[in-house]
């Protein structure tokens, strides 16, 4: 049987593992798996909200709670272990750093994904071709600079409460600004309530409390993803 | 998973995502992309996840870096 990685959490007060997971005990840290006997399973999309609800009751049910990537495998028992205990310090790290913290996801979306092109009144085709291709650059650099703006707003009002905070501004067509906030969970709700939903020409959906996944990454992983 | 896909007679990029359509995305997008990354026995076998849209890039950076850590693996 192998083991599909949830989460990883501290070695807090003995616990009643939760339903369906294996906790694998090592170096002060559990490893929580599902066991699966299919060779090669094709995950879909509910594996995904799976493996979403078991880190929530995960998170919820201990005071650090480090995500997984999904999906990680693992042969069997020994070889989770293994990856453990040589990087006990590492996690330990990952796991102090979200002790007692949730996640919340702002998503900022622009009204209207395109700006309209407006016809020059240029005649030859290249010279049209070309103002309406300065047009467009001319509207990207604007929406760039509104969706700093934004994401400004966005930390500034969250203030104090806020942990870290990562974003991305403009990562694709229809968002302006993608945000994750690492919060105190006593103080998640009140910080919900705050945040702007709308701004001129933007919808703000924030999402939440959600286990700390953009901030369950070590230095080691960001060191992989750059490679 | 909510899928954005375009109707029939419009451009992907035209249409703004519903709210519901973007939780989803955006968790999806922090199931594949963030986490803490273990270095199992086959870290990566997710041919089969079903999030095959067009338009938003942030799952599609999700596949991407799934296609790129599957080609890093020896």
């Amino acid at each position: 049987v192998r083991l599909l990685l949830r989460a990883l959490t501290t070695a807090e007060a003995p616990r009643e593992a939760p339903p369906g997971l294996v906790g694998v005990h090592e170096a002060g840290i559990i490893a929580w798996a599902t066991g699966v006997a299919e060779p090669a399973p094709r995950f879909g999309r509910d594996d995904l909200l799976e493996q979403h609800q078991l880190i929530s009751r995960l998170h919820a049910q201990f005071e650090a709670c480090l995500p997984a990537r999904f999906p990680s495998w693992f042969a069997d028992e020994h070889a989770l272990r293994a990856e453990i205990r040589g990087r006990q310090a590492e996690f330990r790290t990952a796991l102090d750093a979200v002790q007692g913290r949730c996640e919340l996801a702002v998503t900022v979306l622009w009204d209207n994904p395109v700006d309209p092109v407006v016809p020059t009144e240029a005649s030859a085709p290249g010279t049209r071709y070309l103002r309406e291709r300065q047009q467009a650059l001319v509207g990207s650099d604007r929406r760039r600079a509104r969706a700093r703006e934004l994401a400004d707003e966005i930390e500034h009002v969250a203030g104090a409460d806020v942990v870290a905070v990562r974003r991305q501004v403009c990562p694709s067509a229809a968002v302006a600004v993608s945000a994750a906030l690492l919060a105190p969970r006593g103080c998640a709700d009140e910080l919900i309530a705050r945040l702007p939903r709308a701004r001129d020409g933007v919808r703000i959906l924030v999402n939440g409390p959600w286990p700390p996944y953009t901030f369950a990454d070590t230095g080691a992983d960001a060191g992989r993803q750059g490679a | 998973l909510a899928v954005w896909r375009p109707v029939a007679d419009e451009s992907p990029i035209l249409r703004a995502p519903g709210a519901d359509e973007m939780s989803l995305l955006e968790l999806a997008d922090r199931l594949l992309n963030r986490g803490v990354v273990l270095t199992g026995e086959a870290t990566i076998s997710v041919a089969g996840v079903d999030l095959i849209y067009l338009g938003l890039n942030v799952v599609l950076t999700a596949v991407e870096n799934l296609h790129v850590r599957q080609l890093e693996r020896p």
